[in-house]
């Protein structure tokens, strides 16, 4: 699968192949890692994470690539690695860390931290919302499945029992959000 | 609530971008007013986003767990796929150690530089180490980064004098297999004037507190390092050494040691040649759909010479048959006690010697050999490397073979049975088709037979190492084979006597409805003697007058009854009844399939009750039933054809019953149960011989020097015919068949020897 037809594939929304595609960077990858103070474990962290950055963005339409995915992928890894060892103090830093000039990936490195902060309220509303909810919802507004399919995938009645589930699935949400929220300001 | 519902749609449709302009427009100008949708648009919009977000992590992890799991199977199968295929993945080691060569042997010398540190030295470029504290007192592997593997067992590092350091110690490995890092490193390519094709290049080194440890003389440690190709014989590890400038030159090239790489047990046939194929080919059996290890262990473990054929329980004729198996001395040297190999291929033998695909090799030649005496000299000496195992069983297979030789000189005739060759094994492959055992195949000549001991010379002369840490298993083997063998050997005791005593309630079940038929008829015979006068004898008798007084016997002329399609039906059975004394009799059964009334049938039919017989014929093909009624032509002779028409039960039941006595001697139906209850035995008895044959071709497999006869499949179907004239002489005679040590048999009648009959009864059981 070339890098083209991987975000293509992304932006319909089919994960599984791209996914498949990229794991095959993932040896190089780790191979950095480890030879650069990391462990094996902390590699599969790291790349979970430029996942996750490369797919959102992705899905912001406007991304456009510059350098080959994996080159891309290997940066974000490089940096990110970089900034943990610099945080923890574990390594000589000028001895360990490649010497590599800063890219555009650098950008990006911020983007997952910032939307980390973005999604925080939302990331423990869904944390709290249980499991058929949460099901319910990925089903409609995330795979697109009509509520037909989605009703006879998850055994409700008929569609307008989903329908009010879903409703009050949005509205427990939004309750839940209102609670975080006030918490925090206090 | 339905307002609602339309509220939170319409947020939907405006995130989706599903609006018409119109709608949209509307919609926005809402939203700048509205704070409480737009505070809900923009926390719907969030949500989406985050739900969307989970789906996606779920998919990275879902990623991930497959590419963990694909790089364990390829890991597994670099390590299976040893040999052959072009999947040739081999360790190929080239090790860089850095100490110099004359250190590493003797620990005099150890004593001599204990002041001398290996240091690994280079460049910024040069590749960094990986440090793994151990206990130096255990037997440790360690897996690197780059999946190379140290093995280091207990006491393999020692402190200079040779004593073995406190837990714990500093092991250090660095490596580079990248062409370019080996250039950058000035660790690449070879001295001047030659050049090196390098493979891996690494760095190993121990410590204790900062004193240099050294290799052990005896239990060095090991080092595997993992290399995507074919294996190349050239290649040599060099061991390499820094100038005072810090440029390396690599000397003392000499080969890789190369253990034996052990496999799962399961990836393994240690079965004797053939057999797996065997079961293969049998396949389905019992259930079972493929050739798992769990089956085959199953069918190979529980085989034991002369095995007992099972008793197939007669009513052929008029012999009811036990076969019983006498166990000898002799039979140890029919071939290997599977429960040696059950022993052999446990799990805690799994990375040993004898889960290598070498090992198999010599295995095949072992259950040749039909001593156990060969196995236990591999398993005795696991320690020690392949190839001086492999002399051994030479020696001891050459000194048999001679001694043989001289016996077979003094004997009148070469050996018999015992003989030791590698056709027998191939000779004896399972064919259902043929009926008659290869008894024929005269067991080879000994002075053709191809040598055993020369393929074990062929072995010893590969020079074969072991597997790495074989001392460990090598003391496992000691001490627990004998005990787990013995304990393997009790449990499959057991077993065989519980399914042989399960056999026996079986045959006894069957012979009871065969024993309660012959009482039935005999009732059925007797009630129409006494009715009808039935004379033993035809001359002088008269008393068919107090029957009917103007009766005159009667002797119709001999017809045939033939069933049209006679093949098409599983079994057939025709009778004829007097309807107006509900009495009936059943017709005998010619060689031919044809049926006939008997002499002691037609000698009771009063002639004026000949046109009240009714002829009725019965045909089943599985549970269907067919049926046939007409009057019985009393006057025809020759042949009469009978078609059969298909009936239900209850029809059948119903027109039955119409002809059948209240008695149930003479009720057809009751006849019929007793006559599908044999077609079943019939059955079950033919799949017996069948198991029973494949058995016997396995063991033949199993104990290739004791060869037996195949069993013959006996397909014809016995119905008992108990109901003709000389019924009152006929008798099941009960028999026993003995298989003598020697592979002879003997047939004892219970009548004839009782005492003897008795004796081997009450031994099988």
């Amino acid at each position: 699968m070339d890098d083209q037809r991987i975000i293509e594939e992304i932006l319909e929304g089919n994960n599984e192949g791209p996914l498949d595609t990229l794991y095959t960077y993932f040896p190089s990858i780790q191979h950095m890692v480890v030879t650069h103070g990391g462990d094996k474990e902390e590699a599969y962290d790291l790349f979970q994470d430029a996942l996750m950055i490369f797919i959102e963005k992705v899905r912001t339409e406007t991304f456009e690539l510059t350098s080959s995915i994996k080159t891309y992928l290997y940066s974000i890894c490089k940096y990110r690695l970089y900034d943990k060892n610099r945080k923890h103090k574990r390594l000589n830093y000028t001895e360990n860390v490649p010497d590599v000039a800063h890219d555009d990936t650098s950008d990006d490195l911020n983007l997952l931290a910032e939307i980390e902060k973005k999604f925080e309220v939302v990331d423990q509303v869904l944390a709290n919302l249980g499991e058929k909810c949460v099901e319910i919802l990925k089903r409609f507004y995330h795979y697109r499945e009509s509520m037909d399919h989605i009703a006879t995938s998850l055994g409700y009645a008929n569609v307008n029992t989903v329908k009010t589930q879903k409703y009050k699935c949005l509205e427990r949400a939004k309750k839940m959000a209102l609670g975080i929220i006030g918490v925090q300001r206090s | 609530m339905r307002e609602e519902l339309a509220y939170i749609e319409r947020i939907d449709q405006y995130l989706d971008n599903a609006m018409s302009q119109d709608e949209r427009q509307a919609f926005e100008q809402e939203l700048s007013t509205n704070t409480e949708l737009s505070n809900d648009v923009e926390f719907y919009k969030n949500l989406r986003e985050g739900i969307s977000r989970q789906a996606i992590k779920l998919d990275i992890k879902k990623a991930q767990y497959r590419f963990i799991k694909k790089a364990k199977t390829r890991a597994r199968w670099r390590r299976y796929l040893l040999g052959g295929g072009s999947l040739l993945i081999m360790m190929i080691a080239v090790f860089v150690i850095a100490i110099p060569e004359d250190e590493m042997e003797g620990s005099l010398i150890y004593q001599l530089f204990g002041n001398h540190k290996v240091e690994k030295g280079g460049n910024a470029y040069t590749p960094s180490s990986e440090f793994f504290n151990i206990d130096p007192g255990a037997d440790t592997t360690i897996t690197t980064a780059n999946g190379s593997k140290i093995h280091l067992p207990k006491g393999s590092l020692v402190l200079p004098g040779g004593r073995t350091p406190e837990n714990p110690i500093e092991i250090e490995f660095a490596e580079t297999v990248r062409p370019d890092d080996m250039l950058l490193a000035d660790l690449a390519t070879g001295n001047p004037g030659e050049a090196l094709e390098s493979k891996s290049i690494h760095f190993f080194n121990a410590k204790k507190d900062g004193r240099q440890l050294y290799p052990s003389e005896d239990i060095p440690p090991y080092i595997e390092i993992p290399i995507d190709e074919a294996i190349d014989p050239d290649v040599k590890l060099y061991s390499g050494q820094r100038d005072k400038g810090g440029n390396m030159s690599w000397n003392r090239p000499r080969l890789p040691d190369n253990f034996l790489t052990p496999i799962a047990f399961k990836y393994l046939d240690y079965y004797p040649p053939g057999f797996k194929d065997s079961v293969k080919a049998k396949l389905p059996y019992k259930g079972h759909q493929v050739a798992s290890r769990a089956f085959v262990d199953s069918l190979y473990f529980t085989r034991r010479p002369l095995f007992p054929h099972v008793f197939i329980s007669g009513i052929n004729g008029t012999r009811k048959t036990t076969m019983i198996n006498v166990d000898g001395p002799q039979s140890a040297h029919c071939g290997i006690n599977p429960r040696s190999i059950q022993a052999m291929t446990q799990a805690k033998f799994e990375r040993s010697l004898f889960a290598t695909r070498e090992f198999m090799e010599r295995l095949d030649t072992i259950y040749a050999t039909c001593d156990e005496e060969v196995l236990n000299i591999y398993l005795n000496n696991s320690d020690k490397q392949l190839w001086e195992i492999d002399e051994m069983a030479y020696n001891y297979q050459l000194k048999k073979e001679n001694e043989s030789k001289t016996d077979d000189l003094e004997a009148e005739e070469p050996v018999g049975t015992s003989n030791n060759s590698f056709q027998v094994i191939f000779a004896s492959v399972n064919q259902d088709s043929t009926e008659t055992a290869p008894e024929g195949e005269a067991p080879l000549d000994a002075y053709t037979a191809p040598k055993l001991s020369n393929a074990f010379k062929k072995f010893a002369a590969q020079k074969l190492t072991n597997v790495p840490n074989s001392h460990i298993y090598s003391t496992l083997m000691e001490r627990d084979f004998a005990k787990d063998q013995k304990g393997f050997e009790r449990e499959f005791e057991k077993v065989e006597k519980a399914y042989q005593k399960e056999l026996r309630k079986q045959h006894k079940a069957s012979d009871k409805v065969l024993n309660d038929y012959k009482k039935m008829v005999e009732k059925r015979v007797k009630t129409r003697m006494k009715s009808y006068g039935y004379k033993v004898k035809s001359m002088g008798w008269k008393n068919l007058a107090k029957l009917v007084e103007t009766a005159t016997p009667y002797t119709p002329p001999a017809l045939r009854v033939s069933i049209q399609d006679f093949s098409k039906y599983d079994h057939v059975h025709t009778y004829f009844a007097l309807t107006e004394l509900k009495v009936i009799g059943k017709l005998n059964r010619l060689n031919d399939g044809s049926f006939q009334m008997n002499e002691h049938h037609v000698i009771n039919l009063p002639r004026q009750n000949a046109e009240f017989i009714q002829l009725i014929t019965i045909g089943f093909i599985g549970d269907e039933i067919y049926l046939n009624e007409q009057p019985y032509p009393t006057e025809a002779s020759g042949t009469l054809e009978v078609p059969l028409e298909k009936m239900s039960e209850e029809a059948a039941r119903a027109l039955l019953n119409k002809f059948s006595g209240k008695e149930k001697s003479q009720n057809v139906l009751t006849d019929l149960d007793f006559q599908r209850q044999f077609y079943k035995d019939h059955l079950s008895r033919l799949k017996l011989q069948q198991d029973d044959r494949f058995l016997t071709s396995l063991n033949n497999m199993a104990f290739p020097c004791c060869q037996q006869a195949l069993p013959s499949l006996n397909k014809d179907i016995h119905f008992p015919e108990f109901d003709m004239t000389s019924w009152t002489e006929m008798r099941v005679e009960e028999g026993i068949e003995v298989v003598h040590p020697d592979g002879s048999r003997e047939y004892i009648l219970k009548s004839k020897d009782p005492e003897r009959f008795e004796f081997y009864l009450n031994k099988d059981n």
